[in-house]
C-alpha cells in the first residue's frame, strides 16, 4: 500500500500527447506530484516533456507505482511487464472487464497480480489521490483541497462531485480512492491501510455493495479512525440499480446496517451528512459532559434543543458560577442552556459568554449558533472561537455576511453549519462513535456439535435445536394412527398435532395444525391432518407435541448473509409482527451485551417487563436463546435461514414450540 | 411385457433400466413396443418415447420393426377405420426376437389401450405368450386397480412395481405386499418418489418456450421446480434456497433479482420474459458461473404456464438414465423381475 500512496516513481502507460485523453489528463494531473515519473507509449519518445518508453521494463529505473490507461485488452501485457520489472502496485484506469461483462479478462489480470504480488486498484476507476505529495492518479478535472478526509468511493462519478462540492466548502482530503471494481484491493483493503495513515483523521465511504462483509466488520472494529459510510441500494429499486450497475449484490440492507452498527461505521443517509459528520468526526472523536448552546437568536436555539432530545443528546447543566457570570453578562437572556446573550448583542457579549461556557466542567462541547444580526461582527467571533480551549462547532447561519467567519474556521479544520438540525445531527455520530463497544466477550455452550450436524443431516431440526439447549417440548413423529396415540399417551394431554412434511411451509394456513387434541380426538384428526396434506404431496408422518402453556409469544430468526453471515433476528411473535416489523438485528456471533440490547432494542420489549401488574417475564432465558441461536448458526454453516416461532416465555424459562429451517 | 395401469407412471423407465442391467449382465437386448401414438419432430413421424429408449439402449433393429404400428391420424378415427393388425405385430416381434437373449415389450400408454382393436397389453401378451410386470403409480386406489389388472391378464400378470411412493404411505407397503400375495401377485418393488426423475430437461423447457440463449449451458441440466422471481430480492432469496434445481422466471430488467438467483447453487437457468436482455454485467456473472439465460417473448404467466406442459412429462435420457438404473438396483428385486419375466 506504500507503494501506492508514495511512490517515489511512477509510470503512466498509455500516456498520450493527445488532449482530452486519459493518457493525458493522467499527465497533467501527476505534474505536481513530488518524485520521478515516467511514461509509457511505443509511439512517442516523449510526451508533455516527461521521457517516453515502448514499455515499462524498458524504463532504465525502478518504478514503484504503474498507472495504466490502455484499451482493456492490453492490460494483461502491460501487468506482465510490470511484474517483470518489479513493479508492486498499479492503479487500472482502463474499463471493458467485468462492467460490460467481461469477467474472463478481469479474472486474467487478477491472475497476474496474484502471481507477481501486484496490489492493484480497479479495474474501471476513476484512481486515486494522495493529496500530501502531490499524487494526483486520477483523470478527475477538480483538483482537491488538502485536509484530512479520506474518501474511498465506489463511484468515481461522486468523487468527482464530492471533490468539487467540497472545495467550495473549503473542505479537503487526505486521500483519495476510487474502488472500481475492486477486482483486488477493496474497501477493507483501504480501511485497514488508513486507520494508520497519520495524515487522515476520518474516513468517508461510499458503497453499493460491501463483498467480503465479515472481513469489513473485523477491519471496521479495529480500525483508529471513525469511519461514515453509506451504502446505496438500500430499497428494492435501489437494489436493482446496483445490480445493474456493477453486477453486485445489494445484499440485505438489513445485514449492513447491523454491520456498521455493530462495528462502530457511523452510517450516513445522504453524501451532505457523509461531510457532515466527517468534518465533525476529523476532530471530535467524543467528548465528556453535555452539550452547550451559546446563541444570539432565540428561534435556532429552540430548533437546535428539539434536535437535541430528538437525537437523545444531553444537555449539559451548568455551574453556578457560570450561572452567575452569564448573568451578569446578559442580564435579560437566557443563563441557563440553550444561552441566549440576546438579538442586540455583539461580538463581545457573545465571545465572553463563549469562555464562561467552556470553563464549566460539565460542558463537553459547546454549539455556537450566531445570525447576522447588525450588532454582531461574524469574524471576531470566529476568532474567539478557534482559540477556546474546548470542542465547538460552528452554526453560523446566513451566508454572504458570515463568508470571511466561516473561512476562519475551515481553516482550522472546525466544523460549520447554517441549519442547527444538521449541526445537532453530526454531533450525535460523534456520539455513537465513541459510544462503539471496544471488546466483545463470547460464551460458549457445551454442544456435541458432531452430533447436531448429524441430526441436521438427517432433517430433525427439532433435534438440533434441543441439543444446543434450547428448550422444546415433548414430542414424536407418528406414521400411523396407532403410532400418534402411542406418542400422545407417553407425553401426556393435551397434545398439538402438526403436520411433517417439507413440502408445506405454512401448515396453519392448509388446516395441517391442531391444537388442545384431548385423547379421543387423536385418531380423528391424525387422519385429518393427512387427508388435508395430501393435495402438496411428500407427507413424512404428524408431529405430535405436548400442548404448552401459552406464555409471551417472541420470534428468533435467522438469515445467513452472504457477505455478512447470520443476521439474527429478535422480535416479539404473533401474528402481527410483520405488519409491525417490531424486530432488532444482530450479526452472529454475538455477546450476551448485544443479546440484552436486541431485546430491549423492540419496542414490545415492555410486555415483556409486564404490562399494568403482569409479573415479568423471563428474560434472562429468552437472552440465553439467542446466545444459543448464534453459536449454533456460527458452528452449523448448513443452516441457511433459520425460524424459532413462537417462543413462548413464562415467568420462569421458555419454550420453543416450532421450528424452520432451511438448509 | 411391461404394461402400466396408469399413463405416464414410469413404464419407459423402468424398460430403460432392465434393459440396462440386463445388458450389464451380458444379455443381448431387444426392445419392442407393439404400438405407439405418433408425434411429428420435424419431418419425421415417431413415437418419442420409441426413438428415445431405442437409442438408450442401443438397439440395432430399425425403428420400424421396433414399432410396427405407429398411428398418424386422430386415435378414434384410427380405431374405428383400422383392419386386423395383429400379423404385422407378429411378424414384427419374429424379427426383434433374432439373435436375442431377451426382448422387453412395452406396453400402451395404459393397458386398457387398444381393447377395442384388439391390441390391449393382455391381448398382446397373449399373443405372444409373454408374462408381464405392471408398472403402478402408488395411490390410494391402487390395491382396486390392481385387482382389476389381474382379472383381465390373469396367470400373466406376475409381478407389480409400485412407483412414486412418498413419505408416511412407505408404511403401507408391506401391508400392500401381503394383500397382492393372496392374489397371486409378487410385489416386485416400491419405487420412491424421486424429483430428479420427474424433472424436465432444459432443452425442452427452451423448445416449449421458443426461447434463445443469452448464456449457453455447459450441459443439458435438469429442473426441477419452477419459481418465479418477484417482490424484493430478499424475499425471494428465501424461496431460492428453499428450492431444489429450480429454473427461475423473472423479467429481463430485475437485475437484482438475477444476480440474488444466479448466487444460489440450487438455481440451475433463469428464464427471462418480455425479450427484456439484461446489462452485459449481469450475463457476465451468469457465464463466469455457468448458469444458463433462457429469453423468452413471453409475459410470466404464460411462460410458467407453457413450461407447465412439459414439466413431469420429462423425457429419459443423460444422467436420469443412470439414476433410473441405480433405483431400480436398490428398490426392485431385479432377479424375480428377470426370472417371472422371462418364461
Amino acid at each position: 500500500m506504500e507503494k501506492l500512496f508514495n511512490p517515489k516513481a511512477i509510470a503512466v502507460v498509455g500516456a498520450t500527447p493527445k488532449e482530452g485523453k486519459v493518457g493525458n489528463i493522467l499527465l497533467k494531473n501527476l505534474s505536481e506530484f513530488k518524485g520521478k515519473m515516467y511514461a509509457v507509449n511505443p509511439k512517442y519518445k516523449e510526451v508533455l516533456g516527461f521521457e517516453c518508453y515502448p514499455s515499462v521494463k524498458d524504463i532504465p529505473e525502478v518504478v514503484d507505482l504503474a498507472v495504466i490507461a490502455v484499451p482493456a485488452k492490453a492490460v494483461p501485457r502491460v501487468l506482465e511487464d510490470c511484474g517483470e520489472k518489479g513493479v508492486r502496485a498499479v492503479v487500472i484506469i482502463s474499463a471493458g472487464f467485468r462492467e460490460v461483462g467481461n469477467y474472463k479478462l478481469e479474472m486474467e489480470i487478477v491472475e497476474v497480480c496474484k502471481r507477481y504480488e501486484i496490489e492493484m486498484v480497479g479495474p474501471n476507476c476513476l484512481g486515486i489521490i494522495n493529496t500530501s505529495n502531490g499524487l494526483n492518479a486520477t483523470f478527475s478535472g477538480v483538483k482537491p483541497l488538502k485536509g484530512k478526509i479520506a474518501l474511498i468511493s465506489q463511484s468515481g462519478a461522486l468523487i468527482v462531485a464530492m471533490i468539487d462540492w467540497a472545495t467550495v466548502n473549503n473542505i479537503g482530503f487526505s486521500k483519495i480512492v476510487s474502488l472500481g471494481n475492486k477486482a483486488l484491493l477493496n474497501e477493507c483493503d483501504f480501511i485497514k491501510y488508513l486507520s494508520s495513515d497519520d495524515e487522515t483523521e476520518v474516513i468517508a465511504l461510499y458503497v453499493e455493495g460491501i463483498e467480503e462483509g465479515r472481513r469489513f466488520i473485523e477491519i471496521a472494529e479495529k480500525c483508529k479512525k471513525p469511519i461514515v459510510a453509506i451504502k446505496s441500494g438500500k430499497t428494492s429499486a435501489g437494489a436493482k440499480a446496483v445490480s445493474s450497475h456493477t453486477g453486485s449484490l445489494a445484499g440485505s440492507y438489513e445485514a449492513c446496517r447491523t454491520a456498521f452498527r455493530q462495528s462502530g461505521v457511523v452510517e450516513a443517509e445522504s453524501v451532505e451528512e457523509l461531510f457532515d459528520f466527517s468534518t465533525v468526526l476529523s476532530y471530535i472523536k467524543g467528548f465528556r459532559g453535555g452539550i452547550a448552546i451559546v446563541t444570539n437568536s432565540g428561534g435556532p436555539a429552540v430548533i437546535a434543543s428539539d434536535a437535541v432530545e430528538k437525537y437523545s443528546l444531553n444537555f449539559a447543566s451548568f455551574e453556578r458560577e457560570t450561572v452567575d457570570i452569564l448573568r451578569s453578562i446578559a442580564p435579560y437572556g437566557n443563563v441557563y442552556n440553550p444561552v441566549d446573550v440576546l438579538g442586540d448583542a455583539d461580538a463581545e457579549r457573545f465571545c465572553r459568554a463563549l469562555d464562561v461556557v467552556s470553563k464549566d466542567r460539565n460542558v463537553g462541547l459547546i454549539l455556537a449558533i450566531i445570525t447576522p444580526t447588525a450588532t454582531i461582527d461574524g469574524i471576531k467571533v470566529a476568532k474567539k472561537i478557534v482559540r477556546i480551549n474546548k470542542k465547538v462547532v460552528g452554526c453560523f447561519m446566513g451566508g454572504k455576511e458570515f463568508e470571511g467567519a466561516v473561512k476562519i474556521l475551515r481553516e482550522k479544520g472546525i466544523a460549520n453549519f447554517n441549519d442547527p438540525i444538521r449541526a445537532v445531527k453530526a454531533l450525535s455520530s460523534v456520539r455513537f462513535y465513541s459510544r462503539r463497544k471496544k471488546e466483545r466477550e463470547f460464551v460458549r455452550f457445551d454442544v456435541d456439535v458432531k452430533k447436531a450436524k448429524e441430526l441436521l443431516k438427517k432433517g430433525l431440526y427439532f433435534e438440533v435445536v434441543k441439543e444446543y439447549g434450547i428448550p422444546v417440548p415433548p414430542y414424536g413423529i407418528a406414521r400411523s394412527a396407532e403410532e400418534a396415540l402411542k406418542i400422545a399417551n407417553k407425553i401426556g394431554y393435551p397434545v398439538a398435532m402438526k403436520v411433517f412434511s417439507p413440502k408445506i411451509i405454512h401448515k396453519t394456513d392448509v388446516g395441517c395444525v391442531k391444537l388442545n387434541i384431548t385423547r379421543n380426538e387423536v385418531i380423528k384428526n391424525f387422519y385429518e391432518i393427512l387427508k388435508r396434506a395430501e393435495e402438496f404431496g411428500d407427507v413424512e408422518g404428524v408431529m405430535i407435541q405436548k400442548m404448552m402453556p401459552t406464555g409471551k409469544e417472541v420470534i428468533v430468526g435467522m438469515k445467513r448473509d452472504s457477505s455478512f453471515g447470520p443476521l439474527i433476528m429478535f422480535g416479539m411473535g404473533g401474528i402481527y409482527v410483520e405488519v409491525f416489523r417490531d424486530v432488532s438485528f444482530r450479526i452472529a456471533p454475538i455477546s450476551r451485551e448485544d443479546a440484552e440490547e436486541m431485546i430491549k432494542e423492540v419496542k414490545a420489549y415492555r410486555i415483556l417487563q409486564g404490562v399494568r401488574g403482569e409479573k415479568p417475564s423471563d428474560v434472562n432465558a429468552v437472552i440465553d436463546v439467542i446466545l444459543r441461536v448464534s453459536q449454533m448458526v456460527m458452528d452449523l454453516n448448513e443452516i441457511l435461514e433459520l425460524d424459532i416461532n413462537p417462543i413462548f416465555v413464562y415467568e420462569k424459562g421458555c419454550c420453543a414450540v416450532d421450528v424452520k429451517v432451511i438448509v | 411385457m411391461i404394461s402400466s395401469i396408469d399413463a405416464f407412471s414410469g413404464k419407459s423407465s423402468l424398460v430403460i433400466a432392465l434393459g440396462k442391467i440386463l445388458q450389464e449382465r451380458g444379455y443381448k437386448v431387444g426392445y419392442f413396443k407393439p404400438f405407439g401414438i405418433g408425434k411429428y419432430i420435424g419431418k419425421e413421424l415417431v413415437e418419442e418415447d420409441v426413438s428415445g429408449i431405442a437409442s438408450i439402449l442401443k438397439v440395432e433393429d430399425s425403428l420400424e420393426k421396433i414399432c410396427p404400428l405407429v398411428i398418424d391420424i386422430p386415435y378414434l378415427e384410427f380405431e374405428m377405420n383400422v383392419g386386423n393388425l395383429k400379423k404385422r405385430i407378429l411378424e414384427a416381434y419374429k424379427k426383434v426376437r433374432e439373435g436375442k437373449d431377451v426382448v422387453l415389450v412395452e406396453g400402451a400408454l395404459s393397458y386398457e389401450i387398444g381393447k377395442f382393436i384388439g391390441l390391449s397389453d393382455d391381448e398382446i401378451a397373449r399373443e405372444l405368450n409373454l408374462n408381464v410386470v405392471m408398472v403402478a403409480k402408488f395411490d390410494e386406489f391402487v390395491l382396486d386397480k390392481i385387482a382389476m389388472a389381474k382379472q383381465v391378464f390373469g396367470d400373466r400378470l406376475k409381478q407389480v412395481v409400485l412407483n412414486f411412493v412418498s413419505g408416511y404411505m412407505e408404511r403401507y407397503i408391506n401391508d400392500i405386499s401381503e394383500k397382492l400375495a393372496k392374489m397371486d401377485v409378487e410385489l416386485a418393488g416400491a419405487i420412491p418418489k424421486d424429483p430428479f426423475l420427474s424433472g424436465t430437461f432444459l432443452s425442452d423447457i427452451v423448445d416449449v418456450l421458443n426461447g434463445i440463449y443469452l448464456v449457453k449451458p455447459k450441459e443439458d441440466v435438469i429442473i426441477e421446480q419452477i419459481l418465479v422471481g418477484a417482490l424484493t430480492a430478499q424475499s425471494a432469496l428465501e424461496h431460492f434456497r428453499r428450492c431444489r434445481n429450480c429454473a427461475v422466471v423473472t423479467g429481463g430488467d430485475r437485475s437484482d433479482i438475477i444476480v440474488t438467483a444466479l448466487d444460489v447453487p440450487n438455481v440451475k437457468c433463469l428464464i427471462l420474459t418480455g425479450n427484456l436482455e439484461p446489462p452485459s454485467v449481469v450475463l457476465g456473472i451468469a457465464r463466469s458461473r455457468g448458469i444458463p439465460i433462457i429469453l423468452v417473448p413471453y409475459d410470466t404467466l404464460t411462460t410458467v404456464s407453457l413450461v407447465n406442459r412439459v414439466a413431469g412429462k420429462g423425457k429419459m435420457k443423460g444422467k436420469k438414465v443412470e439414476r433410473m438404473v441405480e433405483i431400480v438396483k436398490k428398490y426392485v428385486n431385479v432377479d424375480e423381475l428377470i426370472r417371472s419375466l422371462c418364461v
